[in-house]
């Protein structure tokens, strides 16, 4: 068969013939993140100028020498405390950016959200359950709250996908029903725990009520793996998450998977979510505003909207943080209020100031 | 030389309610067929496991002589494409990007549309007559603007068979004509196989060399127009009287139904159906 070509003026004669992949914005996205970053490394209790936090930066960057021109006290807070959080925060801010963004698509539905299928309950509960048992929350220092939230919240995910497996097929809103209900009940099960056992219930609370305080390098470093299989995952299937916004049965005649692709995309926005959960406790907001929020800017595709939200999320997050401990000096906020106040209202600008021109 | 597609004792239930029953329907290469039948006779069943994404419980569909079940969804997708009774519109895509997105078949996972997927998909686009559509959002496009996009996103798969599901069902005249002509022209452009679900047999028989007529989940007949398109066979398979008469232009069979309304406006009397309005 012979290729036509399109008549000019109308479609264009000019018109590109590959996928206008948006790399300098993508580009000048990163940037804004690591400028964003280093500038909330160097404010706190002590300001410390950005330009100082960026040669501290560099001179731990093994084949770059610097000239040491700063008190070793400031080492101490940008690379010991502060830094460690600002990426922290990045990191679990771009994975819940990047599960939201699936999330909404799988479900082709802006106001799906990381939690959405019973991760933030079954997360609680796991962290409750170890609270309650009498023993320790900690071996060798290293707590198990996180680990045990971790299980939880794949634990519940897991259960509700078994309920919504039926006959072969997963019908998407009966998932998401199946997630509330087993939500429901592990929260129920969370609040009779904490009424029987009556346990010291402060860990559980600071936890829930999400942070980065005492973040470390081997925090971010322990949920790395997870993060960067889930992110990268995610992004190998965001073409066919596009596809799948024809609606599941015309997904499958073009030839989509369409079972094993929500199995996968649950899987990893799952792995992704759980791991930024176990660590930072439920921060609301980040994972339904970043992606809604890359989308009324700059388009549906999936492609360009996994990254572009999840620096987003990334940018929002680390800035959330700075005021969370910056704000109320010396007390610190729970960065989930500082994220609903902020995002809030930024979300509301956005659908105000540019739904019209998405629909 | 083997059918493009063939049905052998296909039989299938939902919940254990039967939708088809021992279908057994050879389609060979080229022809085009339409499926006729009432609401509920099991048409859009029938496409959906003809165009193997939906497994029926009983009987074997071969494409190209080849059994579905033997085949991973994007072997399928590049021999059988296509196009949904109410297509899903996605929110935020452009004509060409939906249209692109029939490329799926021909690209691995890691793989985007390259220049070989784009000319497809203009190609698909120029014979549709929706090229001049490339960049607008598929939602701010008409109905039947629409339809010939998700035509032209079937044939960007570059199938040898085309399947559709009641392709002109809510267009007005003009959109159901321009539908239909250009599945003529892309059948003959590019020597596809048709199999469509109508439910205007009318128009069915104008565009189709075959039509099965489809009832209850089971085939009551099939044949030419001329044949199957008889008076008394669609006044019992519709339930309601039929007339059938050639077109004038066309010499296609026409269907008209009766209906219940006096026949001529010099037997209307005022009373029988104004129930003594006041005049």
């Amino acid at each position: 068969m012979e290729i036509e070509v399109p008549r000019p003026g109308l479609a264009g004669p000019s018109r590109a013939l590959s996928v206008a992949y948006p790399w300098p914005r993508l580009a000048v996205a990163a940037a804004a993140v690591a400028v964003i970053g280093v500038v909330a490394a160097g404010l706190g209790a002590v300001n410390i100028p950005p330009g100082t936090v960026a040669s501290i930066v560099a001179d731990h960057i093994p084949w770059i020498e610097t000239e040491r021109a700063w008190p070793e006290s400031w080492e101490t807070i940008v690379w010991e405390l502060r830094l460690p959080r600002v990426v922290l925060a990045g990191i679990v801010g771009a994975a819940l950016a990047a599960s939201g963004a699936t999330y909404q698509g799988l479900f082709r539905n802006p106001l799906a959200d990381p939690y959405l299928i019973g991760v933030a309950a079954g997360a609680g509960l796991g962290a409750t359950v170890v609270l309650v048992s009498g023993g320790p929350v900690s071996y060798w220092g290293i707590s198990i709250l996180p680990i045990a939230a971790f299980a939880g919240a794949i634990g519940a995910v897991a259960i509700a996908y078994a309920i919504a497996r039926r006959s072969g097929g997963i019908p998407l809103t009966t998932l998401v029903l199946a997630g509330v209900a087993v939500a429901s009940i592990a929260g129920a099960m969370t609040s009779l725990l904490m009424i029987r056992a009556n346990p010291d219930v402060r860990p559980l609370l600071g936890w829930l009520l999400g942070g980065f305080v005492g973040a470390r390098w081997l925090t971010a470093g322990t949920i790395l793996p997870y993060l960067a299989v889930g992110i990268a995952g995610m992004f190998l299937y965001s073409r066919i998450l596009n596809v799948l916004q024809l609606g599941e049965e015309e997904a499958a005649q073009v030839g989509v998977d369409v079972e094993r692709t929500k199995l996968v995309l649950v899987v990893l926005a799952t792995l992704s979510t759980a791991a930024a959960v176990s660590v930072s406790g439920l921060i609301g907001f980040v994972g339904l505003v970043a992606p809604h929020a890359a989308r009324l800017l700059w388009g549906h595709d999936h492609r360009t909207l996994l990254p572009m939200a999840m620096a987003m999320g990334a940018g929002f997050l680390i800035l959330a943080d700075l005021a969370a401990r910056t704000v109320a000096r010396p007390s610190e906020l729970p960065v989930g209020v500082v994220t609903a106040f902020c995002g809030a209202p930024f979300f509301i600008y956005l659908l105000v100031r540019l739904g019209r021109h998405a629909r | 030389m083997t059918a493009a597609l063939q049905l052998s004792g296909v039989s299938h239930a939902y919940r254990g309610v039967a939708a088809l029953s021992e279908i057994s329907l050879t389609v060979r290469r080229g022809e085009a067929v339409g499926i006729v039948g009432p609401n509920g006779a099991g048409k859009s069943t029938l496409l959906r496991i003809g165009s193997g994404i939906l497994r029926g419980d009983e009987g074997a569909v071969l494409i190209n002589g080849n059994d579905v079940r033997g085949m991973g969804p994007n072997e399928r997708a590049r021999i059988v494409a296509a196009v949904p009774q109410n297509p899903t519109v996605p929110d935020g895509f452009r004509a060409l990007d939906v249209v692109l997105m029939g490329r799926n078949p021909h690209l691995r996972l890691l793989q985007w549309e390259g220049r070989r997927d784009f000319e497809t998909a203009l190609a698909a686009m120029s014979l549709t007559d929706t090229e001049q559509f490339a960049d607008r959002p598929l939602k701010s496009l008409s109905g039947g603007e629409r339809q010939r996009v998700f035509i032209a996103r079937a044939l960007a798969q570059e199938p040898e068979v085309l399947v559709l599901d009641e392709p002109t069902a809510h267009l007005d005249l003009r959109y159901q004509v321009e539908v239909m002509d250009t599945i003529s022209r892309v059948r003959y452009e590019r020597g596809l196989t048709v199999v469509c679900a109508m439910h205007d047999v009318t128009l069915a028989a104008q565009y189709f060399d075959r039509l099965v007529v489809l009832a209850g989940g089971r085939i009551r007949a099939a044949g030419t127009p001329a044949e199957v398109l008889r008076a008394d066979l669609l006044s019992e398979v519709f339930g309601t009287e039929v007339v059938v008469m050639p077109h004038p232009m066309a010499g296609t069979p026409v269907a008209l139904p009766i209906g219940t309304r006096p026949r001529t406006s010099a037997s209307y009397d005022g009373r029988a159906v104004g129930k003594g309005e006041p005049r």
